[in-house]
């Protein structure tokens, strides 16, 4: 169960008060990509990476309706995973095959010791396992996402741009992006304006309040958390 | 003793002309009086497209230039992801459709204005800047002649400079945006 932190959501006095009092709490957390897109996973959520062409997988059983996993044997058992694709709205065309990708595989410790309730989760690939101090991690309005997600997404953690940029490949910006002819606009319109050139003031501006000048310092990149945990209550039904 | 041995003279009777303008300048007294006393309010013009639209400054929060834009999945079509403005996250939604404009490609005189309401705290992209400008509070009751497709996301309409600008409806934009049931 992921801990849920008590958020004070008003900026200022959110990060001042981590300023002021920065927490020695660190939290692992995998780094993946799917989709063209990050997201990270808490390591406390994992216990194991299973790379499908290392010829312990086997495809048994494809999507049926209503279903959100299909079914693998993985070491002779039989394994359900999750496809964070299809289960993020992201899937695009047809997927790579279970060969090219990588599953980690989580559930639930039992007293024992023993693992139970196994499932697996498929992404294209693991980017990097990285400490984040808790004071990195923000919350995510849930209005966002709600109604087609839930509480899969449980927050955000802010990384610096050289834990992803070696591994997550950046899409460039055509040289057209500024002709003002419109299209679909989406998140990759926008990184080429992260160091603007400097203006002025709009006329009339109150100065306390409307600041044009570039003074965000914060380069840090929001990268989603997923909860795993809420994966394993969609599929054991808990 | 009549009066004209003391030097005083009787007052000329006012011309017709003259008690006119004492009339219309006691008018215009009076009604300026009024209008001093009339609360201002304090709006924030910007473009989308070729329209003029406007916020209360008081729900605006900061205006920023454009920054890079993380995408989070599962969120409804308006929203083009999420920013970072000095270690605050915001969600960024694109307003254009829903006010049946088109949407355009980002410039360099685009800005991101970051506005709290009630509960909410999100950012929304404008095609550029204009002024603050202040108005008296009878002025935003104006009607809404505009397309009634998005007369549900305009608050009202009011005439400044010879322009229309549309008071956007915060709350019908959330209630599409957040997809409230």
């Amino acid at each position: 169960m992921v801990e849920q932190h008590k958020w004070v959501t008003q900026g200022a006095e959110f990060n001042r008060h981590f300023e002021e009092r920065p927490s020695k709490q660190q939290v692992e957390v995998i780094l993946v990509k799917v989709a063209h897109q990050p997201f990270g996973l808490l390591m406390s959520q994992v216990y194991n990476i299973v790379r499908p062409d290392n010829g312990e997988v086997t495809l048994r059983q494809h999507h049926t309706k209503g279903q959100t996993w299909r079914e693998i044997e993985y070491r002779g058992e039989l394994l359900k995973i999750v496809e964070l694709d299809r289960i993020l709205y992201l899937s695009q065309g047809e997927p790579l095959e279970l060969e090219y990708r990588q599953i980690l595989l989580s559930g639930r410790i039992h007293p024992s010791g023993l693992m139970v309730e196994p499932f697996g989760v498929l992404c294209d690939e693991i980017l990097v396992i990285t400490s984040i101090s808790t004071d990195d991690l923000r919350p995510i309005p849930g209005w966002l996402f709600k109604k087609r997600l839930g509480k899969l997404i449980w927050g955000a953690a802010l990384l610096k741009p050289e834990v992803l940029v070696e591994k997550y490949d950046l899409q460039g910006l055509s040289d057209n992006v500024l002709d003002g002819k419109g299209s679909n606009l989406t998140h990759q319109n926008f990184p080429v304006f992260a160091t603007p050139p400097s203006v002025g003031q709009p006329k009339g501006s109150t100065t306390s309040l409307l600041h044009t000048a570039q003074s965000n310092q914060d380069e840090r990149r929001p990268v989603m958390l997923l909860d795993l945990e809420i994966l394993h209550r969609r599929i054991y039904n808990n | 003793m009549s009066e004209f041995q003391f030097g005083l003279t009787a007052p000329e009777p006012q011309s017709e002309a003259e008690r006119l303008m004492l009339g219309l300048q006691k008018r215009t007294s009076a009604f300026q009086n009024e209008q001093d006393q009339e609360p201002l309010v304090s709006l924030l013009t910007f473009n989308l497209g070729d329209e003029w639209f406007a916020l209360l400054l008081d729900q605006v929060k900061l205006v920023s230039r454009l920054l890079e834009v993380a995408p989070v999945p599962g969120t409804s079509r308006y929203v083009l992801g999420v920013i970072n403005y000095k270690s605050t996250i915001y969600p960024l939604i694109d307003i254009h459709e829903l006010l049946s404009l088109e949407s355009q490609m980002p410039t360099r005189a685009s800005r991101f204005v970051i506005i709290n309401h009630n509960q909410y705290a999100f950012a929304i992209l404008v095609d550029s800047m204009t002024e603050v400008k202040e108005v008296r509070e009878r002025e935003l009751e104006g009607q809404i002649r505009s397309n009634k497709d998005i007369s549900h996301y305009i608050h009202s309409e009011l005439s400044l400079n010879e322009r229309l600008l549309g008071l956007l409806n915060l709350d019908a934009i959330l209630h599409t945006v957040a997809e409230v049931d």
